[in-house]
């Protein structure tokens, strides 16, 4: 992991290569917490991580795109009795 | 009204079948309007949570109560203003992979229907349940 000091006001650049555009997050504010301001070009999705996990796992149980789920589902229903 | 389901065809459903997330599903937030599918050789301990807009787009819930000896989830004082008041019905997401043993329950969000309302939420708790819970123990 890259570790760098910053102080508030400053930031950081995230740069994609080929020109795609930057990410910048900048520190606000500084304190027990701190605050970050996130600048990121279209196609981007910001998600706090502990939400983005979430995010997966939902994507996840809707793709349990088996050929027969209900078959899936009944098996696992036998399993649970 | 109709309702093309992903695993049950079409399907006729009343306004009152209609659940809306009040507080949507994450990564899903374009999804509000869901009805619950119960199959009758399954029963009631797991259900389909078939987006009404999107065929495609369709959830297995897991009753949790079999778990209450150690799932106890604790709700936030916003949920009344979110679902409104009522007795709240608990949900977890089942993640089915193609080897079924290997199914889990998201611990960490479930999701709570107020059937007065018929307003849902997918709640991130804040105690320390797994997102990843294995439903199956391993020697079945």
């Amino acid at each position: 992991m890259l570790i760098i000091t910053r102080k508030a006001d400053e930031s950081i650049i995230i740069e994609l290569e080929g020109g795609k555009g930057n990410i910048e997050i900048k520190v606000l504010e500084v304190g027990s917490q701190i605050r970050l301001g996130i600048e990121a070009p279209a196609g981007y999705k910001v998600w706090r991580n502990e939400i983005y996990q979430n995010v997966l796992a939902n994507r996840q149980a809707a793709s349990a795109a088996l050929p027969n789920l209900f078959d899936a589902v009944s098996k696992l229903s036998e399993k649970l009795k | 009204m109709k309702c093309k389901t992903r695993d049950f065809g079409e399907i006729e459903i009343k306004d009152s079948d209609i659940l809306t997330f009040a507080q949507p599903l994450f990564g899903f937030e374009d999804y509000r309007r869901f009805t619950l599918i119960y199959n009758h050789d399954i029963g009631e301990s797991l259900a389909w949570l078939q987006s009404i807009d999107d065929p495609e787009l369709c959830f297995i819930l897991f009753d949790p109560t079999p778990l209450s000896s150690f799932f106890r989830p604790e709700l936030p004082q916003w949920i009344e203003d979110t679902l409104g008041k009522g007795d709240y019905i608990c949900w977890v997401l089942c993640a089915i992979p193609d080897d079924i043993r290997k199914t889990t329950v998201n611990l960490k969000s479930p999701i709570f229907i107020n059937p007065l309302t018929r307003k849902v939420a997918q709640i991130m708790l804040e105690q320390n349940y797994p997102i990843r819970f294995p439903l199956i123990k391993e020697d079945t």
